[in-house]
């Protein structure tokens, strides 16, 4: 297991160095002006020359390319806008985005889980055709629409929580009660997916010999369903849970908009609109490695759940 | 069991929520902004969202701040100016500090004005000094700015919140930059935090010259949604809002929680051609468009109470009015007199059959709309338009290209012909998106900001006004927007600025919460 951790994280390299080259890429392909962009409708030729003469935009794009990837990797990458250190814009972001997600994770899970379960339990019952019908909801309604729906039920009509912002670390209160509409709307799509993963993975174990041996040597249905299904069925749970961190990230880019949560995901958006490519650079490298490394702490979770998992 | 639990739950969520409810009555003024300004040190301050705050942490040596057309003194007590225009001498206030103690000197105002000069900080005010020679300090209290040529928009151009005034010492020793992150004027408000993208702390300047300022702290929160703003104005989240959709604006005038204050504005929306490009280099093509689209109506509808249509760039109530000649030479609706044109441009061979072109504006909602409905019109003669939203970093360099057909946008600034005008008409100037080049146009703007005389100098701006939008038909004007603020009802003494700034302490009032 220590070689295999130690095999995927090397994989990082080509995988970071790919990647760096595909948003350098489109960076350029993109049409616009960093310049033009940073000095707004005051923008001279005098000004414009001095100022890619000073970000080194006048370079050769293979010049640009090599000094932002050394920028980066010695720490030294600095953003057209903040005028400040790429690494350290991106991760004083990075724990709000983190708070939002996990809060959003949990929520999800807690909810989607047990509803999952349930309904395949009930199968065809009233329960199981009310949480799939919430969950196609959950799915299909966008982010920008439910999210505003939410503000305008819980913040202006009931006002029982803030609009939106930031209230600070989730484990205060002021915090908490900042985060749990964003988080609410954000758990929505994971919440429909996981409930309905969590549903066929029960129906298909539940259908198993194993399960009518253990009810037929008279095991509680309780410890049925949760030691002897529930267990064999989180490989799929889980592995959908980890696929679903990406789309948290990207889901955070809307959601964080919406509620002027101070992000990554808005801090990306922000960056690609100013053309501060060494921002976009610096956020996307640094999103790829952690979830990269979500997926592997994935796999390695696979043995914990499945001692049959070998990792070679 | 279950069900006592979730009681109790229920209950003690309720007194949390009531309980923080009830904490933010205290004496801090927030405010919403639609967009974070990416500057506050005066001389890097790219645009309008950084002018609405830095008023509140430097001062300029003269203020704006409550009538736009006359100055009144600030960091400068009383001015001169010679007769021939070319030489300015302020006398200035004495005992005033920086917010870190420093004394405010002749120094700092002639460090700060060589600052947005000097090429290397490429200050984007820096077009606007440019007639300054050079800056003299005569005595610690007294500095004289030599000017090259008479220059009328200086004065505004001083009393910009771009003109704030910076700390010679403290600014040479930390950088521009640095100096940026944590700015140091002589404002009513210190500036003590900025959390990108979540808040802007401000707190009161006890000692500050005019006035001791009556809030504590002021925090501006950047909230990009406008329907978020207005949620957050209702329901007690922040106190000002500004930038909401008209919707919302017409929700909240019924709502007992806000009052809602409209003023008009200082920023035109207009449809523009690029004139190097046939058939839009064509006058009859311009007029046909023109003729074609009810503009009227169209503007109505889509500006529904937050806009008022415009006849020419420079509003009114500033010099020099001529709203009516304008008005009255704006051609009127008339689908024959169009078609006509049209045909006539078809049979020259000036305007392909079937044409096809793109009218390029900004996500803009308003400005979307009106491109779609001229579109629309446009269908029915046989001309094929699309338009193209996009956004700022795409379609600025398609602005300044030369392959501009019809483009809707805006502009807005300080009252002063000169502002709405140089940069749009000029030949080569950096907003004159139409590229439009006229030598007696050039030679008035330019006798525009060398005459002294407002009369003379007003007669300059209707001839560019009269020839470029009455007889050239370069752009077609159509909205001046309002400006509207949204405020809880605890505040006090708060009124919006035709800029859309944020003015919280000015010679006559001294905003409050109650």
């Amino acid at each position: 297991m220590f070689n295999y951790t130690i095999r995927r994280l090397l994989m990082l390299i080509p995988i970071l160095a790919a990647i760096s080259v595909i948003i350098f890429a489109i960076l350029k392909l993109t049409p616009g002006d960093p310049a033009m962009i940073l000095l707004g409708d005051r923008a001279t030729e005098e000004l414009l020359r001095l100022t890619r003469e000073k970000y080194a935009l006048d370079q050769p794009f293979i010049v640009q390319y090599l000094k932002m990837m050394q920028n980066f990797l010695t720490g030294e990458l600095n953003s057209i806008y903040y005028r400040d250190n790429v690494i350290s814009v991106v991760m004083s972001r990075m724990i709000p985005t983190l708070e939002l997600g996990f809060s959003a994770l949990f929520l999800a899970v807690v909810v989607s889980v047990p509803a999952g379960i349930v309904s395949a339990i009930k199968r065809n019952s009233f329960f199981d055709y009310a949480s799939m019908t919430t969950a196609l909801f959950g799915i299909s309604i966008p982010v920008f629409f439910s999210g505003i729906l939410l503000i305008y039920l819980f913040a202006v009509k009931l006002q029982w929580l803030p609009a939106s912002g930031y209230g600070g670390p989730i484990y205060t209160v002021d915090g908490a009660r900042h985060v749990l509409l964003p988080a609410l709307v954000l758990s929505f799509t994971l919440m429909a997916s996981t409930t309905r993963i969590t549903r066929s993975a029960m129906l298909d174990v539940i259908r198993e010999d194993y399960i009518r041996t253990a009810r037929a040597k008279g095991v509680r249905e309780s410890s049925v369903i949760l030691v002897h299904a529930f267990r064999n069925a989180l490989m799929p749970i889980t592995t959908n849970i980890g696929n679903q961190v990406a789309r948290l990230f990207a889901g955070a880019v809307l959601t964080e908009t919406v509620f002027a949560w101070p992000g990554v995901g808005r801090l990306a958006v922000n960056a690609i609109f100013r053309r501060d490519e060494a921002l976009v650079f610096g956020a996307v490298l640094i999103l790829s490695v952690i979830y990269v490394l979500v997926n592997l702490l994935v796999d390695l979770f696979y043995g914990v759940i499945n001692p049959q998992v070998r990792y070679e | 069991m279950m069900k006592k639990l979730f009681v109790s739950l229920a209950v003690s969520t309720a007194m949390v929520c009531a309980s923080f409810n009830a904490l933010a009555a205290d004496n801090t003024l927030t405010i919403g902004i639609a967009k974070e300004p990416a500057k506050l040190n005066p001389v890097l301050i790219p645009g309008v969202f950084g002018e609405a705050l830095a008023g509140n942490i430097f001062d300029t040596l003269i203020s704006f701040k409550e009538s736009p057309s006359s100055p009144a003194p600030a960091l400068a007590e009383s001015w001169d100016i010679t007769p021939d225009g070319k030489l300015y001498t302020f006398k200035l206030r004495k005992g005033v500090k920086f917010h870190n103690g420093m004394d405010f000197t002749a120094a700092d105002v002639k460090y700060t004005i060589e600052a947005i000069m000097n090429p290397d900080n490429a200050s984007p005010s820096k077009e606007f000094f440019s007639p300054i020679e050079s800056v003299e300090v005569v005595d610690d209290y007294t500095v004289k700015l030599h000017l090259k040529d008479p220059y009328a928009p200086l004065m505004l151009a001083l009393g910009s919140a771009t003109s704030g005034i910076i700390p010679e010492k403290l600014v040479t020793e930390v950088g521009m930059d640095e100096f940026d992150k944590h700015p140091v004027g002589t404002g009513a408000f210190k500036f003590v935090e900025w959390l990108p993208d979540e808040r802007i702390v401000l707190e009161k300047n006890s000692d500050y010259f005019l006035t001791e300022p009556k809030l504590d702290k002021v925090i501006f929160r950047p909230i990009p949604k406008p329907e978020v703003m207005a949620a957050e104005v209702e329901s007690g989240g922040i106190d000002i809002a500004h930038r909401l959709l008209p919707q919302d604006v017409s929700r909240l005038e019924s709502s007992d929680r806000v009052q809602v204050m409209t003023i008009p504005g200082l920023s035109n929306s207009y449809l523009g051609f690029g004139v190097n490009k046939a058939p839009f280099s064509d006058l009859r093509f311009r007029q046909a468009v023109y003729y074609a689209v009810p503009f009227e109506p169209a503007i109505k509808g889509i500006w529904k109470g937050v806009g008022e249509r415009s006849y020419s760039w420079i509003p009114n109530g500033v010099v020099p009015e001529d709203t009516n000649y304008m008005k009255e030479h704006a051609l009127p609706h008339d689908p024959q007199k169009a078609t006509a044109l049209f045909d006539e441009l078809r049979q020259e061979g000036v305007l392909p059959k079937g044409f096809e072109f793109s009218i390029y504006t900004s996500q803009n909602p308003f400005r979307v709309k009106i491109a779609t409905a001229v579109a629309t019109e446009l269908r029915k003669y046989d001309i094929k338009a699309k338009v193209e939203s996009l956004e700022w970093g795409t379609l600025f360099p398609i602005l300044k290209g030369n392959d501009l057909g019809i483009y809707v946008m805006g502009w807005g600034s300080v009252p002063d012909p000169d502002r709405w005008t140089y940069k749009i008409f000029y030949t080569g100037s950096s907003m004159n998106f139409s590229k439009y080049s006229n030598p007696d146009i050039d030679a008035a703007l330019d006798k525009g900001r060398v005459l002294v005389d407002v009369a003379e100098r007003g007669e300059q701006y209707k001839k560019v006004m009269r020839t470029a939008l009455a007889q050239e038909y370069v752009h077609i004007p159509l909205v001046f927007k309002s400006v509207t603020a949204v405020t809880s009802n605890r505040v006090k003494d708060f009124a919006p600025s035709p800029q859309d700034y944020f003015h919280l302490v000015t010679e006559k009032r001294n905003v409050s919460v109650q």
